[in-house]
């Protein structure tokens, strides 16, 4: 049955995963070879050059993870549903295989921007001082859209009233962090639980810190 | 009698004016079980509640002897659906979503499947997307048949065919029906397309189930009956159904019934009201009769 998702969600969704693993591959690649040529091929400069260029894998991990999430759902939304649900397993089990197949067209998205990582650090002759780490990214980006994936995938997958109770414990929350403002302005909610969860360890740690293809 | 479908005190409600009321369906095992009404009646409701796709408010669902939701997967294994509209995979094409469809079958008959394509002159390389609506029906029977179901559920599947396809999509479906002793429950609003070929007919109205009961008592006690001299009022309680009475030229009547046996003149003549010409009712003007009257009552 694995089988049988996989290359449903691969016929369904192989343009974007082409798209989207070429970009992959560029990225590490156009990252080094623009910002060397930028920085004037002077390290500090390079270095915060690079440090720009690493917003964009977040980002890249973040359109992955959304675009392919909405694309692996979007035939069974269109037809309500109704061809997966008259099939004779547990509801579960097939969100389950949607979700395994999805995280099987992840791989070559990491494969790319490995191998963009591996090809950008090697076609440079590495100024003393500085050190690559191109398996490092490749994990990070891995993991990032793993959890970025999972997060899209849970939206995407569920119900009006799930998204609906989603919906509004984002409004009770905002709420909340208007009425502690108000009380006590120093206090910041939103900042104290975004830096929560995006610091180790945070369920959005994989996201945040330095993402760095070179680093001294 | 062993059922293949069985409903008690089934009750959803689709909206604020409509609901499916107090649903008592048997569907015998091996019947090939008609399933009319007219457009809105609750076909498709009904037919969604009996596969797990809506939950009722109240009452029980049993599918080839599984109780649901419990048992959906089972029951879903051994059945075969045509849905009122086809849900495929847009992008797959005609062998991409037997593979997939295929793939969830544990009795899938593949070599079957590829005859049945060739027979059904569906081109394997075809996109989905692009077939026809007759093509699209045919793949959709193709499917539920190929999965060698003991019941097969299909809901309005000749709804706009051309003759040429319906008579395609019949035939393979009576020929399995033939082969393997397969249940069928076939919902439609064309009286005389479940004529042919269904032994069972339940009728549904407004959410209702007006009558279920076998296809050959449903055509042929239904008559139109021309008597004189009848009463303001029918006297006692007469053998059959009376559905409906209409004054005619002078002191005729014209009386629709059901359940007509020719003993039962012999009700009219102590009645006092002579019966001039009794005649079959076909099947449609039965039907439009039996809803007329159903709706007269519930009114």
């Amino acid at each position: 049955m694995l089988k049988a998702m996989i290359r449903l969600q691969w016929k369904g969704c192989w343009h974007l995963v082409v798209a989207l693993a070429v970009a992959a591959l560029a990225l590490p690649i156009v990252s080094v070879r623009t910002g060397w040529r930028s920085s004037g091929e002077q390290l500090p400069r390079f270095l915060i050059e690079l440090q720009l260029w690493g917003l964009f894998y977040p980002a890249l991990a973040a359109l992955v993870a959304v675009t392919l999430a909405a694309a692996i759902w979007a035939s069974d939304r269109r037809g309500h549903h109704i061809y997966a649900l008259l099939l004779p397993i547990p509801r579960w089990r097939y969100v389950l295989l949607r979700y395994l197949a999805g995280l099987v067209l992840l791989l070559p998205l990491v494969l790319a921007l490995w191998l963009g990582a591996v090809i950008a650090t090697s076609s440079l002759d590495m100024p003393p001082g500085l050190r690559q780490f191109p398996h490092a990214l490749a994990v990070k980006f891995g993991l990032a859209l793993l959890l970025l994936f999972g997060l899209a995938f849970a939206v995407a997958a569920a119900s009006r009233r799930a998204l609906g109770i989603g919906m509004k414990l984002v409004g009770l929350f905002i709420a909340v962090h208007i009425a502690v403002i108000l009380l006590s302005p120093r206090t910041n909610l939103i900042w104290t639980v975004m830096t929560a969860l995006s610091t180790w360890p945070g369920p959005l740690a994989p996201l945040g810190g330095r993402w760095m293809l070179i680093d001294v | 009698m062993s059922t293949a479908i069985e409903t008690r005190g089934l009750r959803y409600a689709a909206s604020r004016d409509f609901a499916i009321e107090d649903l008592n369906l048997k569907v015998p095992t091996g019947a090939l079980y008609g399933f009319l009404g007219p457009n809105g009646c609750g076909k498709t409701t009904t037919i969604r509640l009996l596969l797990g796709l809506l939950r009722p408010d109240a009452g029980t669902v049993r599918l080839l002897g599984h109780d649901l939701p419990a048992g959906l997967p089972q029951a879903l294994a051994g059945t075969g659906v045509v849905p009122d509209r086809p849900h495929l995979h847009r992008y797959l094409t005609v062998r991409d979503a037997l593979d997939f469809h295929g793939a969830f079958y544990s009795r899938w008959d593949d070599k079957w499947a590829r005859e049945l394509t060739g027979e059904f002159r569906l081109l394997p390389d075809q996109k989905i997307a692009g077939l026809s609506k007759g093509e699209t029906a045919k793949l959709m029977l193709l499917l539920a048949l190929c999965q060698m179901p003991e019941l097969l559920v299909l809901d309005e599947p000749m709804d706009g065919l051309d003759p040429v396809v319906r008579r395609d999509v019949l035939t393979a479906l009576l020929d399995y029906v033939s082969q393997r002793g397969a249940t069928v429950f076939v919902s439609s609003h064309l009286v005389h397309e479940l004529e042919r070929f269904c032994d069972w007919v339940g009728v549904m109205d407004r959410g209702r189930l007006v009558v279920e009961l076998p296809m050959e008592e449903f055509r042929s006690g239904n008559k139109r009956i021309r008597v004189t001299g009848s009463p303001a009022a029918a006297p006692g309680d007469p053998p059959f159904t009376l559905l409906a009475r209409e004054t005619g030229a002078g002191p005729s009547e014209t009386w629709v019934v059901r359940g007509w046996q020719p003993e039962m003149t012999g009700w009219f003549e102590r009645s006092g009201i002579a019966v001039r010409d009794v005649a079959d009712l076909d099947l449609e003007d039965g039907f439009v009769e039996l809803l007329r009257a159903f709706r007269a009552r519930s009114a």
